[in-house]
């Protein structure tokens, strides 16, 4: 188990996704999840280990630490990246119970017009409307609101999104206001960086798709509008012609079988 | 052997599992083993090395930190994981003999008789109390390490500082300091919660199937005031091809034809 198996969760809903979603996908995985597992975890790899303070005191470095990292960047990215993949899992989980309905209709020989076989059933692509436009918007919704919270939480925990080279300590058990020194400070700062940059462009992602998914309603609604509006004038002049023709023709077939008008 | 193979033993389940099945497996391998592996793992694996304590006795640490953490959090975590997903593979070890059972009886009595179970998947006679009993243990199971970690480590917080009185060989009372304490502690809140989580599926699950299966007897039996006797989908033990029958019953060439359009074979529910 690890963020292969998450990218092969994420990538079967990839399917079913706008244009904008799929590229989503890739900028959470390429840049977001690979930089964590190939570079950043090495970065901060070291972190306790050499975060060095200014005295022979013991359980002083520790309790620095403690109090500068609550939590390790790290981890907060890590969890940051798994919350924001999870509301793909509710899309999943609706085209999966949609599916599952296809299946049961298509066994009961409701549907065989719309589906060859099982199989194609499996094979087609969902398409975003109805219920599940409601499920993955709602999706999307959460990602943002998750993407903003975690950049949020970062802010608060650490002052802003640079990490200085030198903290001053002065909790129990250190004797006096103690020196500690990070390690690595400007390459963690770059990274922080980075990975914020990277969340700013997902959110803007999501964002914009949102954007696209309401004004594509929009417009599906506001075309079926004009749609009906022409229709009922074209159903009126259909019905009167129908009466007309079924005057005439019963007109002549009085006239043919001598009738009495 | 990692979690890897576990997920791929597992992930036969969710074919015979009801919707909250799928939902807590799901809950399980992304908030519980995803974020086990990705983050927890980490953030105690300097553990013993950066536990710190304030003296220069040799031993003392070593017998403090085993005072303290008689078994780490993470390697509790593990077993829960693993002793919480075990139960669902009974369901697997049913289906497979039922599987095995139907295939023996095919292989006794041929093509032509009927099958012992309609779908072998499917949560009727035994394979319900099964999966129940299932249900029942993976809640035990979630309760019982609830409290162990509750007892084992005073609560579920993680203090800065233990100190480590009448514990040879360490002199006197010694202060003794935690490595990332705070960070311990949001994972354990963070994997205490998915339990919880977990638990509340388990329990949904149960009272689900339960007021199903009421449910359909319920409808049954209306039916069977209308119709007589319902066929029911395992017809395990009484059945017997009505081949076999015929052969039994007469051997006279006349009275075949008669028998020809004979009876489908007597069934029993179980």
């Amino acid at each position: 188990m690890d963020w292969g198996t998450l990218h092969t969760f994420v990538g079967g809903v990839n399917k079913h996704s706008t244009s904008i979603g799929k590229v989503w996908v890739t900028v959470l995985f390429v840049f977001r999840v690979m930089i964590l597992v190939v570079a950043a975890q090495e970065v901060w790899g070291d972190e306790q280990e050499d975060f060095v303070c200014n005295t022979l005191q013991p359980g002083c470095r520790n309790v620095c630490y403690d109090h500068f990292f609550p939590v390790s960047h790290i981890r907060l990215w890590a969890l940051q990246l798994i919350f924001v993949s999870t509301p793909a899992l509710l899309v999943a989980m609706h085209v999966a119970y949609y599916r599952h309905e296809a299946a049961r209709r298509f066994r009961r020989g409701e549907t065989r017009s719309e589906f060859k076989d099982l199989e194609d059933i499996k094979r087609q692509k969902v398409r975003i409307e109805g219920s599940l436009w409601w499920t993955y918007t709602s999706s999307i919704f959460f990602r943002i609101v998750f993407e903003a919270a975690f950049m949020y939480v970062f802010y608060f925990l650490y002052n802003g999104y640079h990490l200085p080279w030198v903290l001053k300590c002065g909790i129990q058990p250190c004797p006096n206001l103690v020196d500690c020194f990070i390690s690595r400070p400007t390459e963690k700062t770059v990274f922080t960086i980075f990975m914020i940059s990277a969340s700013v462009i997902c959110m803007l992602l999501n964002v914009a798709e949102l954007c696209y998914l309401l004004l594509k309603v929009c417009f599906r609604r506001s075309k079926r509008a004009q749609t009906q509006k022409a229709a009922p004038n074209h159903a009126l002049k259909e019905s009167k012609q129908n009466e007309m023709n079924e005057l005439i023709s019963e007109g002549g077939q009085n006239a043919i079988t001598g009738f009495p008008s | 052997m990692d979690w890897k193979t576990l997920q791929a033993l597992l992930s036969g389940v969710n074919k015979y599992s009801t919707a909250f099945g799928r939902i807590w497996l799901s809950v399980v391998f992304v908030f519980r083993v995803l974020v086990y592996v990705v983050a927890a793992e980490r953030v105690w694996g300097d553990e013993q090395k950066d536990f710190d304590c304030n003296t220069k006795q040799p031993g003392c640490t070593n017998v403090c930190y085993d005072e303290f953490f008689p078994i780490s959090n993470i390697r509790l975590w593990a077993l829960q994981l693993i002793f919480v997903t075990c139960p669902s593979l009974l369901v697997i070890l049913h289906v497979a003999y039922r599987e095995e059972r139907e295939r023996r009886h095919r292989q006794k009595h041929g093509d032509q008789c009927s099958k012992l179970y309609d779908d072998t998947g499917k949560k009727h006679g035994g394979l319900w109390w099964t999966y129940l009993l299932s249900l029942v243990f993976k809640l035990l199971i979630e309760f019982l390490f609830l409290y162990l970690l509750h007892t084992l480590w005073y609560g579920f917080g993680m203090p800065r500082l233990v100190q480590c009185a009448n514990v040879a060989p360490c002199p006197n009372t010694v202060d003794c300091y935690i490595a990332r304490p705070t960070e311990k502690k949001l994972f354990t809140y963070f994997m205490v919660g998915a339990s919880a989580v977990c638990i509340v599926l388990t329990f949904c699950e149960i009272c689900y199937l339960i007021f199903h299966r009421v449910v359909r007897s319920l409808h049954r039996k209306g039916q069977r005031g209308g119709r007589g006797h319902a066929p029911s989908a395992s017809r395990a033990s009484t059945c017997r091809c009505h081949h076999k029958l015929l052969e039994a019953a007469d051997p006279s060439p006349d009275s075949r034809d008669s028998k020809l359009c004979a009876s489908a074979p007597t069934m029993t529910p179980i």
